[in-house]
């Protein structure tokens, strides 16, 4: 394959213990229209690993992770994100992955949260890169999530998934997830 | 690649500090865990190769 991710650096550590994240490792690259990108990756309890990213210049939005930049990029920059997964497993032998497509300002304008267009671009790339003998491959297209359990993971525990779905579900709101942004979207349009 | 969990504000105003706070009091199967399929290591060969043309050519 021609095209390959951004060189990237660790960045340190961002937040710690703060149950179920263990910490949260962050890592930066400029792509080739100089934009820095940060990627966050939250460690969670059963060596679960999240990744996300967005533009440095969107850190303090609260819609940094749903911006689109149109710049045809995304390739190269999810490649990237592999890229650190990789490094990651290389670590952490036992790690599981995880990630949301997150929706799209439009999507959240018109609250269509299942299938979004993040989701359908990256579940492409997981299943391409993360290798069905190594990875239990989970989708959930209603919530737009993708999880890759290790299966020397499965092999210890053989109630994984049920674990991980839990542990997210004791400490998140997941079926709300979203509607701090909704009710962000209301607020401009009365605004406006 | 990614959710912000951000904090929010009821219908009344009150807000809500964290998603944190607001555990989960639903019983039985959550719709979290109804949601999710498990594939085959078949599933996914599948959808490797047409997986293949769009993360090499997209």
């Amino acid at each position: 394959m021609g095209l390959k991710g951004y060189t990237y650096n660790s960045v340190g550590v961002g937040r710690r213990n703060d149950p179920p994240l263990i910490k949260e490792l962050k890592y930066s690259f400029k792509n080739k229209y100089n934009l820095q990108y940060i990627v966050n990756v939250e460690q969670y309890e059963y060596d679960i690993f999240v990744v996300k990213f967005h533009l440095a210049d969107h850190s303090n939005s609260k819609w940094r992770y749903s911006h689109l930049t149109n710049q045809r990029d995304a390739r190269r920059i999810i490649y990237t994100c592999v890229d650190i997964g990789e490094e990651i497993h290389s670590q952490y032998p036992n790690a599981s992955f995880g990630f949301i497509g997150n929706p799209t300002k439009k999507e959240i304008k018109t609250k269509a949260f299942r299938n979004t267009k993040r989701y359908r671009v990256y579940q492409n790339f997981a299943k391409f890169f993360f290798d069905p003998s190594l990875f239990e491959h989970i989708y959930n297209i209603e919530k737009s999530t993708y999880i890759l359990l290790n299966k020397k993971k499965i092999a210890q525990n053989k109630n994984l998934l049920d674990c991980v779905i839990t542990m997210f579900e004791t400490h998140y709101d997941i079926d709300n997830i979203y509607s701090g942004l909704v009710y962000e979207v209301n607020n401009e349009k009365k605004s406006n | 690649m990614g959710a912000v969990i951000t904090s929010k504000k009821t219908s009344k105003g009150n807000k809500i500090k964290s998603y944190k706070t607001a555990k989960s009091t639903r019983r039985g199967v959550s719709s979290l865990k109804r949601g999710f399929v498990i594939l085959t290591k078949e599933d996914v060969e599948r959808d490797r190769s047409s997986a293949y043309a769009y993360v090499v050519t997209a």
